[in-house]
């Protein structure tokens, strides 16, 4: 920081230098770990075996439409769900003594720490045909119901992963809440239900939008859980890249041209979603 | 309805912990199931400290967390002040921006453009060595945990009093000092909140590390193998020790801080919370330090042991060098429930260390091969990857001079199909490819000997598929009585339309998962290999004394058997050590330790002959009446090309 001195310098000229030199390691960074590899990505995407320009790569992704769909479904439903669960969760926080409501954060935050590859396992011991849940079924008479390797298991999985990111954007914006906007609302009439659809969603949505992006980027782009909980027809976009790259005639121009079209779909959810919002500062919300 | 909201809290409270308390209880579990409690023990935590790759790898990881939050912490914290002090809008907006995509790129997308990136300077470079590695993967975790930081102190900047500190420098301060002085005590819980959450998203990220770290090991990678097989409850205690540690700690910052706002001193505790939690940190790392003594004591104990039992000679000349070993996933013994650790015991002997990483199929292993970016020394493939990393000349011709325990070798494993000059490789295990089916889930009626078990619509649901394209189009055409080996492509049509017609009844794609699905008994049958079968009727006597609940057999139609072999990549950094090391494992002492432990048929006659071998006469592994059975070989380029991108729309359409 003591570069930023220059000590016989106009202060103006001073000022803009320092600058210049703050920023120039973490603009040299970005450029080289963030904007190159994107444009390597691209290059990838539009280039054959032999280093040749071609459509071929993003022509043959018709192929996968219904991969892609079958992706943007998945998680478009775990997002919903984890909204719906989040925000009743989060409302009913910020009810809370101040004390507990730090406790009912620290204990959302916690499962974070143990790798999500473990707490998917342990998820599958649990739901597997022969698992915990059926065992116990099968033990009150009830029977074997099949848990997993369904649809319904890869969105329960992604939620389940997931849901700590909608709710802790969702309470940090509404524990801060200004409480007499609540009660104006009320002197005014509004009973609990408009209370909540007048004044507390639309100024819980930076929250929302953020949980919402939080949940369903890494959603859209799983390859884990969909393989782990997932039958034979749960195959999804992140299967598909990982699967292009890891085999025998290692396929790195598809593969390149899937993570293009997915990094498209994000790309057009967010701007989707900033329609909702002009708070700039909701992406920053996140703990 | 206050009632109500507290219930449904509790609710989700329940179910995210649900799957932890299964790993804290079964972490006490005396036998090795994760489903089946056999009694209370502390085996796994003894196992825990006994464990040199889990213990290596979270060293690893505990330096790739705090090395790479460190570095993105102070990076970020000059970005934000120099991102805060840009005079200009639109430069303003157009760093944010680029700050905000490795937030919102999904973190697949990271870590493959990360990959390209290094494996395309590595190429440019013409590195001889791996690329991949500690300094990669430290770079892939400084770059996705700097926007953290940067946007947990630039809200704390925007928030500070700008006027003071133009007073400040009023006043006579330089700006260094006034930044110091004036600002920096304001942004510092923003610094604090950046480090953690930076140093947290590292110890958890698995995908871009994925991609990243070529031999550097680090626990999610470790865990990413680990997983697909039943998880050994090692893993579930050391996850329950981090987790407890992790919320004593949580909860001793949350209460100091619940203090400290009764008290209004919130600084002073803020540094007690950080000096407790470095203390922390510290210590553990010192635990760490103190255990790691003792893998010496293990070395040289080994060593002494093994003395008199070796027929090879071993020097120590190239002690503290390194040997890249990459193999099949399970298939050496390791050190688990009193076997020999084989890698260790090549150590002890020879003072090289192995660094051993697996794969899980032959397309993954060539793929990485293929790919650069990261080099190996010795890689286990199957016949017909052996013909092709021969003819693709990714593999050198061995020196078998140098291999004293060759003569080991039974004669009719050599010159084989996929090395027909017999001078690339080395046998090193085998079997056929059949019918695994669980006897209590499967009508005896219903096994008529036939591939056609797999197609049988009475156990939809409970049907697991073979999850890659050579072995899976082979069960269909075995079962169609077509060529294994065709380059006609209406033959591959006609193997997809068959698999197609399977699909709708399997439970899902396995490949080492089907450990996990067959011991656990959530499925009925399963097309894999006959060693494997083995394992898991052992897995599950150990676990319950259920193994008789399964079978194997080899299809009437007939069937692919397969050898896998040792060979020395032509890039190898330590040929010498791979000879030695090659030696090492047909060593009659240590092929019978492998043999007893992987349960694939052995090649080694020193083994064959040995009374002490307890699966000498096991039918599955040395069949005494003819099992119809072919090789695959190496097909050509564009036959591959064909069946590969039928795999995957088979796979995809479903």
């Amino acid at each position: 920081m003591s570069g930023t001195y220059q000590g016989k310098a106009g202060k103006t000229r001073r000022t803009s230098l320092g600058t210049a030199i703050l920023n120039a390691p973490y603009l040299l960074w970005a450029a080289l770990f963030i904007i190159i590899p994107m444009f390597i990505v691209v290059y990838y995407a539009f280039t054959n075996k032999d280093g040749a320009f071609t459509f071929d790569n993003i022509k043959h992704l018709a192929d996968y439409s219904g991969v892609m769909l079958r992706s943007l479904l998945y998680s478009l439903a775990a997002t919903a769900i984890c909204f719906l669960i989040a925000y009743p969760f989060a409302y009913v926080v910020c009810k809370w003594r101040p004390s507990s409501q730090k406790m009912a954060n620290m204990f959302i935050m916690l499962p974070m720490w143990i790798n999500l590859l473990i707490r998917t396992y342990c998820l599958t011991t649990l739901m597997d045909g022969n698992g915990l849940v059926n065992q116990l079924f099968v033990f009150i008479g009830i029977g074997r119901i099949p848990l997993m390797n369904n649809t319904g298991a890869v969105i329960f999985g992604m939620v389940y992963n997931y849901l700590p990111y909608m709710i802790l954007p969702i309470y940090n914006v509404m524990s801060r809440l200004d409480k007499s906007v609540m009660e104006a609302a009320e002197d005014l009439g509004c009973n609990a239900f408009q209370r909540v659809r007048r004044v507390v969603f639309p100024l819980t949505l930076p929250g929302i939008i953020s949980g919402i992006i939080m949940v369903f980027v890494p959603s859209v782009s799983t390859f884990y859980i969909s393989a782990k909980m997932g039958g034979p027809g749960d195959f999804m976009i992140g299967d598909l890249i990982e699967s292009q790259i890891h085999s025998q005639n290692s396929n790195l121009p598809t593969a390149a041209a899937l993570s293009l079209v997915l990094m498209a779909v994000i790309l057009v959810s967010m701007l989707i979603l900033n329609r909702f919002s002009d708070d700039e500062e909701g992406g920053s919300m996140l703990v | 309805m206050k009632h109500l909201g507290r219930i449904f809290n509790g609710l989700i409270y329940a179910i995210l912990y649900a799957p932890l308390a299964v790993m804290i209880f079964f972490s006490f579990n005396a036998s090795s199931s994760t489903t089946q409690f056999s009694g209370f023990s502390f085996r796994w935590y003894q196992n825990l400290f006994e464990d040199f790759a889990i213990r290596s790898a979270l060293q690893n990881t505990l330096l790739i967390s705090i090395t790479a939050a460190l570095a993105a912490t102070a990076l970020g914290v000059i970005a934000a002040y120099g991102i805060y002090r840009m005079k200009s809008k639109s430069l303003k907006n157009a760093a944010q921006t680029v700050t905000n995509i490795p937030l919102t790129n999904p973190d697949i997308i990271t870590g493959v453009s990360l990959m390209l990136l290094f494996t395309f300077v590595g190429g440019w470079l013409s590195m001889q060595s791996s690329i991949l590695g500690f300094w990669t993967l430290l770079i892939a975790h400084i770059t996705f945990n700097l926007p953290y930081v940067i946007l947990n102190v630039l809200p704390k900047l925007y928030q500070s009093d700008r006027s003071q500190y133009e007073a400040a420098l009023d006043l006579g301060c330089t700006p260094s000092r006034a930044f110091w002085k004036v600002v920096f005590p304001g942004i510092v819980p923003g610094i604090l909140s950046g480090f953690i959450m930076a140093f947290t998203l590292s110890l958890d990220d698995f995908i871009i590390s994925y991609y990243t770290n070529g031999h550097f090991n680090i626990l999610a990678t470790q865990l990413y193998t680990a997983v697909k097989k039943p998880l050994r409850p090692t893993y579930y205690a050391l996850y329950t020790l981090i987790f407890l540690a992790i919320m004593g700690l949580m909860l001793l910052v949350n209460l100091t801080q619940i203090r400290a706002e009764k008290q209004k001193g919130s600084t002073k505790n803020m540094r007690r919370t950080l000096a407790v939690v470095l203390v922390v940190a510290v210590a553990l790392v010192a635990v760490l330090g103190v255990f790691s003594s003792k893998r010496n004591d293990v070395l040289s104990k080994m060593r002494e042991e093994l003395e008199g039992e070796l027929e090879g000679e071993y020097t120590r000349d190239l002690a503290g060098t390194t040997l890249y070993v990459y193999n099949w996933g399970e298939y050496i013994s390791n050190g688990q429930d009193g076997t020999l650790d084989i890698n260790l015991a090549f150590e002890a002997v020879t003072g090289i260390h192995v660094d051993y990483s697996t794969y899980d199929s032959n397309e993954t292993m060539y793929a990485t091969l293929a790919g650069g970016g990261v080099t190996y020394d010795i890689v286990i493939p199957s016949d017909y990857m052996v013909s092709r990393l021969i003819k693709e000349g990714r593999v050198q011709k061995l020196d078998y001079g140098q291999m004293s325990n060759y003569k080991y070798i039974d004669e009719k494993y050599k010159y084989p199909e996929y090395d027909p000059t017999n001078e690339y490789s080395v046998p090193y295990a085998g079997g056929y490819l059949g019918i695994i089916y669980n006897n209590t889930l499967v009508d005896e009626e219903d096994v008529d000997g036939t591939w056609s078990l797999l197609w049988n619509e009475k156990y939809k649901g409970q049907i697991l598929g073979i999850d890659n394209a050579r072995d899976a189009f082979a069960t269909a055409q075995y079962a169609l009585g077509l060529d294994v080996n065709s380059t006609n492509k209406a033959d591959w049509d006609a193997a997809a339309a068959k698999v197609r017609e399977q699909v709708p009844l399997l439970q899902s794609w396995v490949m080492d998962q089907v450990f996990a699905k067959m011991e656990g008994e959530n499925a009925a049958i399963a097309a894999y290999y006959a060693g494997d079968y083995l394992t898991m009727v052992d897995a599950m006597d150990e676990a319950g004394e259920n193994g008789d609940h399964l079978s194997f057999y080899c299809p009437e139609e007939g069937t692919n058997i397969f050898f896998d072999a040792m060979c020395v990549c032509s890039d190898a950094q330590n040929y010498e050590a791979a000879l030695m090391y090659i030696n090492f494992m047909m060593e009659p002492a240590i092929a019978l330790e492998n043999a007893e432990y992987i349960c694939y048929t052995c090649p080694n006659t020193a083994v064959l002959e040995n009374e002490d071998y307890s699966m000498r006469e096991e039918e599955v592994l040395y069949p005494t009446t003819d099992v119809k059975a072919t090789y695959y070989t190496h097909l050509d380029e564009e036959t591959i090309a064909y069946y590969e991108n039928l795999w995957n729309k088979v796979k995809a359409d479903s």
